[in-house]
């Protein structure tokens, strides 16, 4: 089986009941799909049969290995000192999004972080060795070549063990995220450039028009003040208070200690690792439900709109759906439960338009 | 008595023999890694399963389990199997105990209270944030049997969040439990539970 096929099979069935703890004799075709569990234990042989066949099953479904196919094995070196890990033979599917390309004897390698790592090592792709001395000495040039029969393969277990309990909980959510074939990486800072008003300039007439005007229009003054632009005239005349959300970026809230940890993409074929374009999702890290003030610190990290928004296609939607998923900038947080949660948090924009045009790049 | 391996404040099991003991002692834990048989979904995970500070504490003070820590690397010497790589290795290595305070300071006291006590009546517990709880609770095993309660303790009734809970809690066929340790005995709690009474 060619593991980095997507394989979203099993969703169909898991959609309804995904909340509550599964049998898993739903991922098994052979045994019958009984779907329904029990109210409460009634004592009877019939269910402790099936409670002990469902375990059976559970525990058969555990002792299977993860296997990839030799020819996508790839092999990498654990450098202690650096907490990372070393790839030189690049191959596979697998570094599009994750690992930072870097210069090697004259060729290319790839170093990953060490969620990035155990991700691989999970997924049977990754044999990783642990970096000696003497494998020091070959980067520092002091040897000529080395050999992986010099060094100690790791398992899954030590690999683990070179997380802290916050790590942990990240590779939780990074993991889950790349099951599904999103793209992720490490947040990183979107620079914002708000443009200047997309100028619809009043014609000469026009202004004459307004400036000759001494009439008050809905208790507006507006006959003292050149109008050049439409877009002027226009907020002088908003009279219901209402802001686009990228407006709501004030002041800094330094004292949470809430921040984005992943920037997340839908797959797509093609996806630039050193120059990615926006963010489908952000994502914040969390146990406990945000404060407003997180909130607030939160979405001034992200100090730009939905930068991807395809403006024509929102002039389209509903009122309501703006209300509801924002138009604006969104957070996701991923609450750790023990398992992962995951939250959208929007920012409701009742002005309903836009009045700038924005750009940004990745710093 | 079960050597737990902890790693930092966690405990992770990688051994398929530990889960079964586990699970006959009643405690579900909460898998973590990619099942072989599906590795691309979410909803079946596999090993290492991560248990919740709750149980940790529960099979320490129950004396069912040892918190140990690897000391050095634990290695696999075979470089002939290309997929030596995943096995869970029980190699036995130095072993280091752990104090079990680094578990207790991540868990609130009166939530392990009426954990134990749940625990005792024969109920499963799980973590319960999806449905607005500290826990829910299974009258059996949550691979046959469906949850009905949600449990959660407060230290005071605040009416807002009875009625938020109350209503949520109907939504999914299940009762709202809230909890609170005895003044006189903390390893008693007193239980309430919110149902809407239709009157009508």
């Amino acid at each position: 089986m060619d593991i980095e096929d997507d394989d979203f099979t099993f969703n169909n069935i898991l959609l309804d009941q995904a909340d509550e703890v599964l049998d898993y004799r739903f991922l098994t075709q052979s045994l019958p799909k009984t779907g329904e569990k029990d109210f409460e234990p009634d004592g009877s042989a019939f269910q402790s049969n099936k409670i002990e066949d469902s375990k059976e099953l559970m525990y058969s479904m555990l002792s299977q290995e993860l296997k990839a196919h030799e020819r996508q094995v790839v092999e990498g070196i654990f450098l202690p000192w650096e907490g990372q890990t070393l790839i030189v033979t690049i191959r596979g599917n697998y570094f599009r999004d994750i690992g930072r390309n870097i210069p090697f004897k004259n060729k290319s390698a790839v170093l990953l972080n060490k969620i990035e790592t155990l991700y691989l090592v999970e997924r049977g792709t990754l044999i990783v060795y642990l970096g000696n001395d003497k494998f020091r000495s070959y980067l520092d040039g002091l040897i000529n070549s080395f050999s992986f029969r010099d060094l100690d393969p790791l398992n899954l277990q030590y690999v683990y063990g070179l997380l802290t309990s916050f790590e942990i909980e990240k590779y939780q959510v990074f993991a889950y995220l790349k099951r599904l074939g999103y793209l992720v990486q490490d947040y990183r800072h979107f620079v914002v450039q708000i443009l200047p008003d997309e100028h619809h300039w009043l014609s000469p007439w026009r202004i004459s028009w307004f400036g000759s005007s001494n009439r008050d229009l809905l208790g507006v003054n507006i006959k003292s003040i050149h109008y050049q632009t439409y877009s002027q005239i226009l907020k002088k005349l908003s009279i219901i208070p209402s802001y686009a959300p990228y407006e709501s970026l004030k002041e800094n809230f330094n004292d949470s200690e809430f921040q984005i940890h992943y920037n997340v993409w839908k797959p797509r074929p093609a996806f630039s690792k050193k120059l990615p374009p926006t963010p489908d999702f952000q994502i914040c890290i969390t146990k406990a439900f945000p404060q407003l003030h997180d909130i607030r610190h939160l979405f001034n990290q992200l100090n730009h709109t939905a930068l991807n928004i395809d403006f024509e296609d929102l002039e389209m939607r509903t009122k309501d759906h703006k209300l509801k998923h924002g138009t604006g900038r969104t957070i996701v947080l991923a609450i750790i439960n023990n398992g992962v949660s995951f939250v959208n948090l929007s920012e409701t924009q009742f002005s309903l338009t836009h009045k700038n045009k924005i750009t940004g790049y990745v710093h | 008595m079960l050597d737990l391996a902890v790693i930092d404040s966690d405990v992770l099991v990688f051994d398929v023999n530990v889960v079964k003991q586990l699970r006959n002692l009643g405690i579900l834990g909460n898998f973590m890694g990619s099942l072989a048989a599906a590795p691309q979904q979410n909803s079946f995970l596999g090993l290492p399963l991560k248990l919740s500070p709750y149980e940790i504490l529960w099979l320490v003070d129950n004396r069912q389990a040892n918190l140990v820590k690897h000391k050095g690397i634990t290695r696999i010497n075979n470089h002939k199997e290309p997929y030596f790589y995943t096995q869970y290795n029980n190699e036995p290595s130095e072993l280091e105990a752990v104090d079990i305070e680094v578990i207790r300071r991540k868990a609130n006291p009166s939530s392990y209270s009426i954990f134990c006590q749940l625990k005792h009546q024969g109920y499963y517990l799980l973590p319960g944030l999806k449905f607005g709880g500290e826990f829910i609770a299974y009258p059996g095993d949550p691979l046959r049997y469906h949850s009905h309660v949600i449990v959660h303790p407060v230290s005071e009734v605040n009416f807002y969040s009875l009625i938020v809970s109350g209503r949520l809690a109907t939504g999914v066929k299940k009762l709202y439990v809230i909890s609170e340790p005895d003044e006189t005995d903390p390893t008693f709690n007193i239980t309430f539970s919110i149902e809407w009474a239709g009157f009508g």
